[in-house]
């Protein structure tokens, strides 16, 4: 039995045997082009182990061994070859296949694409997958995704959202972006809250937010729509900048830009004015914006429309005189502004607006929305500003309160404000108290799960 | 991840195994077509008025796109169209599908400096338009190419378009060396644009940095300028990476007159399209059969 050849394998024993012999022969061919690399490795190890070996000037004797001529360079050709290995260098590699990320939920929807939660079954982790609608596209890639990716990669902190992967599904026209998944976006979260962030929480929130700006804005890149719902804040107290669907990569000389960027209540006044060479100070504005919205738990400057918007902005910062912001009266849409003459000097209500915000904070505020782009604070600047000095001091990250996450579809605490007691009514009487036990009943209604929720209590 | 000192780079085994020569494509045939495409780009490049860091990142793209990708599979003309196209995007210096496959058409169908272009047939001054119109149904045809061609290139290299051109950094290191003129840049730089067509894919295996300094290096000894010893140590660059960069940038001009012999006013010339090129191939076949008989 043993002897009689398996049929199914022995049927063209010839050209398998061809075959065969060939992929020996290949074999032995590599064998021994790896031990001749392995060979020549371990010479230049050695080499390198003996000039090392003097540990008082490693470089100097190598150097002075190989320095014999210039010109016999040729013979180094298939050692440098070998270095390649070395390179930490990231590699060129297809974009994985979409499939291997099982989707959870669908977290929001916006002109750019959709957003949802998925499993990447490769590891278990949990991941945002972002679809970009590229069904309307007649351009090719779309060039505002182009930057989007580009400036995410290049961006690279732990204040911006972590851009893992760009995999890619059955057609050309199913591309998808693979992030961290953050619990929160910063407007849902302060919609939810009872009361604001806390002094000491804001100075932490600021600070995370700036120094991802000033990584941008040192890599040369303009956000341009900085705003609280894209600001996501994971349960560490950590905040991620996220949506780079605007962000592009500026110049000195600035390009000229496009003004249509920027959600209208972040808007600086110099795109309100519809000023074509603009930069990093848009976002700084913005991050004015976002600075007042922490504490007021609202947004700053609510405009309706552009005209509304930039009335507000005066209203709140004070018109703009030629003593303030020397250039505003070159901005295109600047003629058409009538600025009521008045005797009073243009007054800036920052002051009455944050009646609780210390002197140091109002300066920073102040500086942040300056009228004047050519003024305004650097992100830089706004690191090294002593408002985040003083007390109270910031708070650490670890000691932030951590909420049931909407996008995650963890439950959460349903508080049904209680309304004031009716005028004439009788005061209830505790009376008896009777079955104390009621007091650790309903707890099942309460959330499971999904860490604490400290901050929600009354 | 990102950084204007590091680029993605091939890996050794990327660079060992070639999907086209995989795909039955000769290794010769291949490194033509990897300067044919690049002479295109550059010469496409200067038409269409792009500066070169949209020229050389296309290049640059191309060369990473058949890193992963067959030449069997992609027509060198398509994937040309599209790399121009998405680099032009990439550099923020938008150029159309029709002004690119405009020029193309002109640039592979009537004589031009160009080592690329048909040479100048003996008694006729110029061309006729007709030559190199380009129908509007062609246009539909290769725009249509072009846009997935452009998918193909983002996927295959999964949107790894970061690239970081040696060109300011060369200004940069002959600064800090106060050696600066004009010379040595110009010549520094036309090292740089030569290596793009480098056989070696030098922009594949090399950081920007070992790049410029070599450039540098060739630049100052052939206008005599004097460096202080050692100085490529400063630039992060080895002595041995820089010997085989100087003798890579150096072999391009013998390269690049090799391949202008061997393809120029030969009939039928370098095979642009998927159609030309199985011809070619099965040309090859034939030849190499007879050979051998």
């Amino acid at each position: 039995m043993s002897t009689k050849p398996k049929s199914r394998w022995d049927d063209d024993t010839e050209a398998t045997a061809a075959e065969l012999a060939r992929l020996k022969a290949e074999k032995a061919a590599r064998k021994a082009l790896k031990s001749q690399q392995k060979k020549k490795q371990l010479q230049s190890a050695a080499a390198d182990g003996g000039s090392s070996a003097a540990p008082p000037s490693p470089p100097a004797p190598k150097r002075r061994k190989l320095d014999r001529s210039d010109e016999s360079n040729a013979g180094d050709e298939d050692e440098a070859k070998l270095k390649l290995l070395r390179f930490s260098a990231p590699a060129i590699t297809p974009c994985a296949h979409v499939d291997w990320y099982e989707k959870l939920n669908h977290i929001e929807e916006g002109s750019y694409g959709v957003v949802s939660r998925a499993r990447d079954s490769r590891t278990g982790e949990i991941v945002a997958l972002k679809r970009l609608k590229l069904e309307r596209e007649t351009d090719g890639f779309p060039i505002t995704s182009l930057r989007e990716i580009q400036t995410l990669m290049a961006a690279r902190h732990e204040n911006v959202v972590n851009l893992r992967e760009v995999v890619v599904g059955g057609t050309l026209k199913d591309v998808f972006i693979v992030m961290d998944f953050i619990e929160h976006d910063l407007k849902t979260l302060s919609e939810d809250m009872q009361e604001p962030f806390l002094q000491s929480e804001v100075k932490t929130l600021m600070l995370q937010l700036v120094s991802a700006t000033a990584l941008m804005h040192s890599r040369w890149i303009v956000h341009r729509d900085l705003k609280t719902s894209n600001l996501l804040m994971n349960n560490r107290g950590q905040i991620k900048v996220a949506d780079f669907g605007l962000a592009r990569y500026t110049g000195d000389p600035m390009p000229p830009l496009t003004q249509l960027v920027v959600t209208l209540w972040y808007r600086s006044p110099e795109l309100l004015l519809g000023a074509k060479e603009y930069g990093t100070t848009v976002d700084m504005w913005s991050i004015g914006c976002i600075f007042g919205e922490l504490l007021l738990k609202e947004p700053l400057l609510r405009g309706k429309n552009e005209v509304d918007q930039l009335a507000k902005i005066f209203d709140l910062c004070g018109t703009p005189t030629d003593a303030s912001w020397p250039t505003f009266r070159k901005l295109p849409n600047a003629k058409s502004l009538k600025i009521p003459k008045s005797n009073l000097p243009p007054q800036s209500k920052i002051r009455t607006k944050f009646p609780l915000l210390t002197s140091l904070g109002i300066d920073l505020m102040s500086r942040l929305l300056t009228l004047d782009p050519a003024q305004r604070i650097s992100a830089e600047e706004v690191l090294k500003h002593p408002y985040f000095k003083e007390d109270p001091r910031p708070k650490s990250t670890e000691m932030f309160p951590t909420f049931p996450s909407k996008a995650g579809q963890e439950k959460r605490r349903r508080w049904d404000s209680p309304s004031a007691p009716v005028r004439g009514g009788e005061a209830p009487s505790l009376g008896d108290l009777g079955d104390l036990g009621g007091l650790f009943g309903g707890r099942e209604e309460e959330a499971v799960g999904a860490g604490f929720s400290l901050r929600m209590g009354r | 991840m990102v950084s204007l000192l590091r680029n993605p780079l091939a890996t050794a085994d990327q660079l060992a195994s070639s999907p086209s020569q995989a795909d039955g494509i000769p290794a010769d045939l291949e490194t033509s077509l990897r300067w044919a495409g690049s002479e295109l780009i550059q010469a496409a490049g200067i038409l269409l008025r792009l500066p070169q860091k949209t020229v050389a990142t296309a290049i640059v793209l191309f060369q990473r796109f058949y890193l992963l990708s067959s030449m069997r599979s992609c027509a060198i003309t398509d994937s040309c169209h599209a790399v121009i196209f998405l680099s032009s995007k990439l550099t923020e210096h938008p150029a159309t599908p029709r002004d690119i496959i405009n020029v193309t058409t002109y640039l592979l169908n009537t004589p031009s400096p160009s080592p690329i272009s048909p040479a100048p047939a003996a008694g006729q001054g110029s061309t006729p338009p007709e030559e190199h119109y380009v129908t509007e149904q062609e246009y539909y045809i290769r725009r249509t190419r072009l846009l997935n061609v452009e998918m193909e290139i983002l996927k295959a290299c999964g949107f790894q378009t970061h690239l970081s051109l040696p060109y300011t950094l060369c200004i940069n290191y002959i600064q800090s060396l106060s050696v600066l003129s004009a010379e040595v840049v110009k010549k520094s730089f036309g090292y740089l644009t030569d290596a793009l067509l480098s056989p070696s894919l030098l922009y594949l295996t090399h950081q920007p940095n070992s790049l410029a300094v070599a450039a540098v290096y060739i630049g100052a000894r052939e206008c005599e300028v004097k460096l202080p010893a050692a100085w490529w140590d400063v630039f992060d660059c080895e002595r041995e990476e820089l010997g085989f960069l100087v003798v890579c940038m150096k072999g391009v001009k013998e390269f690049v007159e090799s391949e202008r012999k061997l393809w120029s006013g030969r009939k039928p010339g370098v095979p642009w399209e998927l159609d030309d090129l199985e011809i070619h191939l099965e040309r090859r076949r034939v030849l190499d059969g007879e050979a051998e008989v």
